[in-house]
């Protein structure tokens, strides 16, 4: 096992946790997750919803960067595409022991 | 007003041990025990705004709401309809199921022995051993001209090993015949040192390489969408080669070989020529991409950057003069060391640093130009060394224990003066 700190691929509980963290600390991480996250757990769908909603905040991110948004609003809108990645991760998780099954 | 916030941080505290889960932050707390999702949606919510607080005053009303959202999920628990808690146990349950069941470590690349002589050349590639599994990356360590490159060319079918056997066994599984190479190419990324320009767009370049691995009609659109979101590069789609920096250079190579879904991606230096940032970057979008659950692949890297490579590596193979002189697990790394090894850079002159660390465990003091490096024995442990340097008023600018780093392979290995490599 590497020396960097490694989440088993496989669980999903940690996995989801790392993200709703990732969230409030360093969000760019978070939407990599979130689109490695649905593609390990998801189905086509939530793959596709997920790099949406990545696509969305990097939007508002690049509108913030170029002071297109102001600081406000950029928070107003990440606050919204948070809580949107945060049902999509519940959604996934309660789905994912029937694609399993599938 | 520091009281204050001592005060709110005090009252989530109690909340929490009430609840019975001291010492737990807010989002771990909510997910064992919010029967409704708002209220774990409301933990990170709640984070958010802890960590973007500005000032005292903000984190004291952030700890205040905290301390009320916990007070809100021990009530919530108790008022739960029984469907409300089933259901949440049942999510619960899916995670116990899965917590720590990894992949399946398959091996999609095993060299047993392998070598190789270039024609009229001294330098001789020898006795290389290798297992590449699925999920795993292996580092490849070693000065420049050790055969890094051509163990690389070996194994993605680019240079014919002379010595050796070389198998992909979930690649091509028929054992015993010779390797099928237009089906395990198939299966291949390789990035090598030298990037070669590409023609067109970006986005062109991308979906061409999808549609020749069938990745076509909608299949095609969300390989695309799928790799340039996840490496952020939507904004350059529609950029040509020569408009790329090389660090951007770089991502579209490596998202080239990503979405031909690869089984084992061979990347070739790739850190050289990258700003720091840009190297944390690409290594920790490998290392997430290659430990995937549905995809996982194995990687082969080469790098320079030790202590980048040794955070990320499974197993590490260091290679001298075309020869293995380790090769295992990560952990194994100075297992068997004689001694213990430091690095300290400080400003004091050698005779003076000798003098303050005059005692028996300390068996040598060299520089290797840029910092010090101290031998000592076994029984001297990091924190006791680090705390003689502190007692003794060493001015410590940095320490480093060497002992189980890949840079202490290169440090036992380093030729005598005038000695040739």
């Amino acid at each position: 096992m590497a020396r960097s700190i490694q989440i088993p691929a496989g669980d999903i509980g940690e996995r989801q946790s790392a993200i709703q963290k990732l969230l409030a600390s360093s969000a760019d991480e978070a939407f990599d997750k979130l689109i490695d996250f649905a593609s390990d757990f998801g189905g086509r769908d939530h793959k596709n919803d997920a790099i949406i909603i990545s696509s969305e905040y990097y939007t508002v991110q690049r509108a913030q960067d170029r002071a297109v948004i102001s600081f406000d609003e950029y928070s107003r809108k990440k606050i919204a595409i948070s809580y949107k990645v945060l049902e999509l991760i519940d959604h996934i998780v309660r789905q994912y022991p029937v694609l399993q099954a599938a | 007003m520091e009281q204050a916030l001592e005060a709110a941080w005090n009252r989530y505290q109690a909340a929490l041990s009430q609840a019975g889960d001291p010492g737990q932050n807010l989002i771990d707390f909510a997910n064992q025990h919010a029967v409704d999702d708002k209220l774990r949606h409301d933990a990170v919510l709640l984070q958010m705004a802890l960590n973007a607080a500005d000032g005292p005053e903000a984190r004291a009303a952030a700890f205040d709401r905290m301390a009320e959202l916990v007070d809100k999920i021990a009530h919530s628990r108790s008022t739960a309809t029984r469907a409300d808690i089933d259901e949440f146990d049942r999510r619960l349950s899916t995670f116990e199921h899965h917590r720590g069941k990894d992949v399946e470590r398959d091996v999609v690349c095993r060299g047993t022995g392998l070598g190789f002589a270039f024609p009229g050349g001294r330098f001789r590639l020898t006795g290389v051993d290798l297992c590449l599994r699925a999920g795993e990356i292996t580092g490849v360590i070693g000065e420049n001209g050790n055969g890094k490159t051509t163990l690389f060319r070996i194994v993605v079918g680019r240079l014919r090993h002379a010595e050796g056997r070389l198998e992909y066994p979930s690649l091509d599984p028929r054992a015993g015949e010779a390797i099928d190479w237009p089906a395990v190419k198939r299966d291949i990324a390789y990035v090598p040192q030298e990037l070669p320009p590409l023609y067109g767009t970006m986005e062109e370049i991308l979906r061409y390489t999808a549609s020749l691995h069938d990745q076509v009609g909608d299949e095609n659109d969300l390989a695309l969408d799928h790799i340039a979101t996840r490496l952020r590069l939507t904004e350059y789609l529609d950029r040509r080669w020569n408009q790329l920096s090389g660090g951007f250079k770089l991502r579209f190579a490596l998202a080239r070989a990503l979405i031909s879904r690869p089984r084992l991606l061979v990347l070739d230096e790739p850190l050289a020529n990258l700003d720091f940032l840009s190297q944390l970057t690409v290594l920790r979008d490998v290392s997430d991409l290659a430990r995937s659950f549905r995809n996982p692949i194995a990687v082969l890297i080469s790098s320079q950057h030790l202590h980048e490579i040794e955070a990320v590596a499974d197993n590490i193979l260091f290679l001298k003069r075309g020869q293995v002189t380790f090769n295992g697990p990560i952990e194994d790394v100075g297992e068997n060391a004689r001694e213990n090894v430091f690095e300290l850079g400080t400003d004091l002159a050698v005779d003076d640093l000798q003098e303050r660390l005059s005692i028996p465990e300390v068996h040598a003091i060299t520089h290797n130009g840029l910092s010090y490096v101290i031998r000592t024995d076994r029984s001297v442990t990091p924190a006791a060394f680090l705390a003689r340097l502190l007692e003794h008023g060493v001015p410590v600018e940095y320490f480093r224990d060497l002992t189980r780093s890949v840079k202490q392979l290169f440090e036992t290995e380093l030729p005598k003066v005038g000695e040739t490599v």
